[in-house]
């Protein structure tokens, strides 16, 4: 994540937010690179220091709990200040003698609600459980459940969100709105993080989804950044495609995350196979881990549902012709993993990728010469034949 | 107008300098422009100090020597003024000359535009002489940059507006290293040395033409390009086709710089190279394009490092001038310098004012641990430090190099050698108390009686 160390770093919007008494109730909503995990963290930080250190900071899931761990030593939030929203949960119940045993585990929605419904019910038979934290500040908001959202509220004195609702990916219905209703919102309106060519790529994918422009609101100042389609004759030449991209990039990006992603899980554990018999190997992150002790280690592979809140120096989207297998919520997904990266996004796909992606890919490209009319014509181009 | 305190002293004297009964008999004067001060004589010099001694019994700032003597009073103070060694960690020693120009040139050091590029050059050096990532570069303490002899040259440049004796300051610098015993780095002082003198001759410094030689005129003239449009190529670099080609694919992205400068990398290999200097001063260049106004990337250098080993200091100093808005057509402001933040703490270090009437921060002077080297052993034995595992050295007054030191405590080995030592130097210690006891004997006794003498050694003699 692109860390900010101190208040030089901050634009007006941001600064509206740090200048938030440490009570009260928020919502930080604003555009992918906008830094509202940043916010979040700077404010736990403030709160832990002006003696409201009984709080956690919860993160969606796995990868960006990892992720924001590591970047989160450049602030004073102790990583065991910083939670996955589950595993504190779990934690809760466990605390307070709930058996866990019903749990749906091979549906995670399920799980989750099951898991939001127990806290409900351990609230409603140990009030004193009501209001127990000082705070709870959680990242992502916009994929949390209704039930969820409800055991923030009464489980914390005061609650911090930080999310975007074009960026949800797990849920079709959002809880924005109804948060909304509740909290004070910090609109945070210019973003740094993503580069101006893939904002203009994010455009027309959001366009699609029915999303407001990023490319006007882009404070990007850093490397030129691009977006490239590949069309490959096979997904086996998408690999060697990204291979010898990947080569380059860790040079170009030095100690910089550069990620891998394919829609679907079983589209992940090919990418993960096929890179772990490259030269490259020795590079990749372990399975779902954002981070790694070994500096060497900076190549993440993933599926589109685990790099939520994450962010890269390049990401490259391998055997995208199947994105349309994630249905109604891929445009908001497409739009997620774009935005996911600062400097380069790379698109391969084997075959035919959807019209809002065909769509991207001609508002970065260079515009082709117009053909000639009677090319237009059947006639002529069986005469061509 | 400030008024300074000072007097003179003879060699007899100097022990009042040191004492504050002795301070009491000295003849303090006062002066409001302390570069009026007259020259002393050879055998005395002239304490300086900024407050009044008899005041605040302290030892003087400055001591003034006659031109020439410098070097016998250094070895003459650490002889005979021991308890206050290393004297030069109290008080600076200066020839007169030296004095008059340190007194007259201005308290805040200044490298105007030159600071980036210099921080740049710093970082470089210390990536290049230790062969270190460019990660290291963040948590490097301010005592590493220190021992760069491109620290010690920048800062001759920051207080010495006129600086001249470059070719002195090396050897100094080369001559600090090799009495402290620092370990070989990997690129040779020369090669630096020369790599510094050529952006000082850029700025316009006199002198630093004499380090430099004739392969350094292009790379010269491209510096001070650079001093005087650093948002541009200088203009004669495009006269080598390849590196016209590699500037000309130098734009867009990240990526594409990579591969340009890796297809430059790829021409230059089978070329001959009449003049590495200007090779070198490419490479550094065009690597540093790659990702203007930082230093991360030194490792597109590490191929070529064995056959270009300056490429590197080009690299960081080329890196202090950020890209302007030509290249970055997407970027919506120019980029400045984004070096690790350790190079902000080098800078201060680079800047700092520093009084010429004022106690130096240093462990002790270079005229000093010359001196003390002569003697053979460690020089630097026994010292209080500034910083545990360094010592301080200043080489000219406010300029300073640090070199690392054994904070392990002596081997068994050593420490017998040590006891050793100290078993025989108190014997020695006795036989002279004897023989001045002899002596007296002698002096007491009528000149001639030889036999009374030798009678005295009796097994001596028998063994004869």
């Amino acid at each position: 994540m692109s860390w900010w160390l101190d208040i030089t770093d901050l634009d007006e919007d941001q600064k509206n937010v740090i200048d938030l008494p440490p009570t009260g109730d928020y919502l930080f909503l604003g555009p992918p690179g906008s830094g509202k995990t940043n916010l979040l963290l700077i404010r736990a930080e403030y709160l832990i220091r002006t003696k409201y250190p009984n709080l956690f900071v919860l993160m969606f899931n796995e990868p960006l709990h990892d992720f924001v761990v590591r970047g989160g030593v450049l602030y004073d939030v102790p990583a065991a200040k910083i939670r996955k929203m589950l595993s504190w949960e779990l934690v809760l119940l466990r605390e307070n003698g709930v058996l866990l045993k019903d749990l749906p585990e091979d549906d995670l929605d399920a799980k989750r609600k099951a898991l939001a419904k127990k806290v409900l019910e351990l609230l409603d038979t140990n009030p004193k459980l009501e209001n127990h934290l000082e705070c709870l500040l959680v990242d992502e908001v916009q994929d949390c459940f209704p039930e969820e959202v409800e055991v923030f509220f009464r489980c914390a004195k005061h609650v911090c969100f930080a999310g975007d609702n074009r960026q949800r990916i797990f849920s079709s219905h959002s809880v924005i709105p109804a948060i909304q209703e509740r909290v004070k919102t910090i609109e945070l309106k210019t973003h740094y993080r993503i580069g101006h060519e893939i904002c203009r790529a994010a455009d027309v994918v959001g366009e699609a989804a029915g999303f407001s422009s990023i490319l006007d609101t882009c404070n990007y100042n850093d490397a030129e950044s691009k977006v490239q389609f590949s069309c490959c004759s096979t997904d086996e030449e998408q690999i060697n495609k990204i291979v010898e991209a990947l080569t380059v990039q860790l040079t170009a990006y030095p100690d910089e995350l550069l990620a891998v992603v394919g829609p679907r899980k079983r589209d992940r554990d090919f990418l993960r196979e096929q890179l772990e018999a490259s030269a490259l190997a020795p590079l990749i992150l372990p399975h779902r881990s954002s981070g790694s002790d070994d500096p060497n280690q900076r190549i993440y592979v993933a599926h589109l549902l685990e790099i939520k809140g994450l962010e890269f120096r390049t990401i490259h989207l391998a055997l995208m012709q199947h994105i349309h297998r994630l249905r109604e919520n891929q445009k908001r997904i497409a739009y997620t993993a774009i935005t996911r990266a600062k400097t380069t996004v790379s698109v391969y796909f084997t075959g035919k990728i959807p019209g809002y992606l065909e769509q991207a890919q001609v508002a970065v490209e260079p515009p082709k010469p117009r053909p000639p009319l009677e090319d237009l014509f059947p006639k002529k181009k069986k005469g061509r034949k | 107008m400030n008024t300074h305190y000072y007097a003179r002293v003879d060699r007899r004297d100097f022990g009042d300098l040191i004492s504050e009964e002795g301070v009491s008999r000295l003849n303090i004067e006062t002066v409001a422009e302390i570069d009026i001060l007259e020259a002393p004589v050879s055998n005395a010099v002239i304490a300086v100090w900024s407050l009044d001694p008899k005041k605040t019994t302290q030892l003087p700032e400055v001591l003034i020597c006659q031109d020439g003597t410098q070097n016998d009073w250094a070895a003459w103070i650490t002889t005979f003024a021991a308890r206050i060694r290393p004297f030069s960690a109290y008080m600076r020693l200066m020839t007169h000359t030296d004095f008059q120009r340190t007194a007259k040139r201005s308290p805040t050091p200044d490298i105007g535009p030159f600071t980036w590029p210099a921080a740049g050059l710093i970082l470089g050096e210390v990536l290049g002489a230790s062969d270190l990532p460019d990660k290291a570069l963040e948590t490097l303490s301010a005592t590493a940059f220190a021992s760069t002899l491109s620290f010690v040259m920048c800062r001759a440049a920051a207080i010495y507006a006129d600086f001249q004796e470059w070719s002195h300051l090396v050897e100094m610098w080369e001559s600090v290293r090799e009495v402290t015993k620092q370990r070989t780095r990997s690129i040779e002082s020369g090669s630096i040395a020369r790599v510094c003198a050529t952006v000082m001759d850029a700025l316009g410094f006199q002198g630093a033409s004499k380090i430099l030689t004739r392969n350094d005129t292009e790379v010269s003239e491209a510096c001070r390009y650079l001093f005087r449009s650093p948002q541009r190529t200088p203009s004669n670099l495009f006269e080598t086709k390849i590196f016209a080609d590699a500037e000309h694919m130098m734009r867009g992205s990240r990526e594409d710089r990579v591969l340009a400068f890796e297809e430059f990398l790829h021409r230059s290999d089978g070329i001959s190279v009449p003049k590495p200097e200007i090779m070198s001063f490419m490479l550094g260049y065009l690597a540093s394009r790659i990702a203007p106004g930082t230093i991360r990337h030194s490792s597109v250098l590490g191929q070529v490092t064995h056959r270009y080993p300056t490429a590197v200091l080009w690299y960081g100093f080329c890196a202090g001038f950020a890209e302007g808005d030509a290249n970055m057509p997407n970027a919506s402001g120019r980029r400045g310098v984004d070096f690790p933040s350790s190079a902000r703490r080098m800078i201060r270090e680079l800047l700092r004012p520093e009084l010429v009437l004022g106690a130096p921060i240093c462990d002790i002077g270079y005229l000093e641990l010359i001196a003390l080297s002569r003697t053979g052993g460690d020089p630097l034995e026994g010292f209080i430090k500034t910083t545990q595992g360094s010592i301080i050295v200043e080489l000219l007054p406010g300029v300073c190099t640090s070199v690392s030191v054994s904070s392990k405590p002596p081997a068994e080995s050593q420490v017998r050698e040590l006891r050793g030592r100290e078993i025989i130097e108190r014997m020695g210690k006795q036989i002279e108390r004897l023989c001045e006891t002899y002596k007296d004997f002698l002096a007491a006794k009528a000149p001639g009686s030889e036999a009374e003498q030798r009678s005295l050694f009796p097994t001596r003699r028998k063994k004869k």
